[in-house]
């Protein structure tokens, strides 16, 4: 629909606003600004974590297997090792 | 009033946080943007309320907003979905199912309206009854469609084309009993 004349004169007028506003409105964004480099910290600080719990948690897995290659290792080269000895 | 250029510049600026050109957008469309809140609450401070409510939602959504239609009209969609969530009074209007001419002639209007200044054709529609004035503000100076207006107030679409229609009618007789005491005194 096209704008007719009255509706424009309606639709360009302009209301007198608190100067108010803007400085709660900055308030605000700021708050969310804050919120948002807050979220991302603790997100950084949960995915360092995780990974340094994944790869020492990994590393662990990867000891403990390599140990017990060794033992099969030593195991097969010599066998005497798993008979008791006297 | 602002340039394409202008506007867009001011755009990029507000999508990398720069707070002056968050502060040149807002002072550029606040005045009008007030003017819009004014329609659908006459309480100054709820209007207060929803201009700082619409420029926060306007600022952190700004990349929503793709440059394909006028950045003012996206601007003042964001306000009105502001002023209907905030305000629940709004959104009580009658169920109706008048099913009335969608396309409608603003010319009987018109040719009253544009001798009439801003403040008289404003102090007319607010005389409308409360749900008549919202659905005749949405659908002639807003541009919505009657199905946008039925999404946004929850009503049927049939609701809003009666309710429009009935606004017309009595801001029709208004004007007529306007006109008739002018002539008269003539």
């Amino acid at each position: 629909m096209n704008k007719t004349s009255f509706v424009s004169k309606i639709s360009n007028q302009q209301s007198y606003y608190s100067p108010d506003v803007w400085s709660k409105v900055e308030r605000e964004l700021d708050k969310k600004r804050k919120r948002r480099i807050l979220l991302f910290f603790l997100f950084s600080i949960l995915l360092m974590t995780s990974i340094g719990l994944g790869s020492f948690y990994f590393s662990q897995k990867n000891n403990a297997s390599t140990q017990q290659s060794d033992i099969k290792k030593q195991n097969i080269e010599d066998p005497t090792n798993d008979i008791p000895k006297p | 009033m602002l340039t394409i250029q202008e506007e867009e510049v001011l755009i990029r600026g507000c999508l990398t946080g720069e707070r002056s050109a968050q502060k040149l957008l807002f002072d550029a469309f606040a005045g009008k943007m007030k003017t819009l809140c004014m329609r659908y609450s006459k309480d100054p401070s709820f209007a207060d309320d929803n201009l700082q409510e619409g420029f926060i939602k306007v600022f952190t959504n700004l990349n929503q907003f793709k440059g394909s239609g006028s950045f003012e009209g996206w601007v003042q969609r964001i306000f009105i979905h502001t002023i209907f969530r905030s305000n629940s009074k709004i959104k009580s209007l009658q169920s109706s199912n008048d099913r009335k001419e969608d396309i409608i002639d603003l010319t009987f209007e018109e040719n009253v309206f544009s001798k009439m200044s801003v403040s008289n054709i404003m102090n007319l529609i607010e005389q409308l009854p409360h749900g008549y004035k919202t659905v005749f503000n949405l659908f002639v100076i807003e541009g919505f469609s009657h199905k946008e207006i039925a999404d946004l107030l929850k009503i049927d679409e049939a609701t809003s084309r009666s309710q429009l229609f009935k606004a017309r009618k009595q801001l029709q007789e208004m004007l007529t009993s306007i006109e008739s005491i002018k002539s008269y005194t003539h």
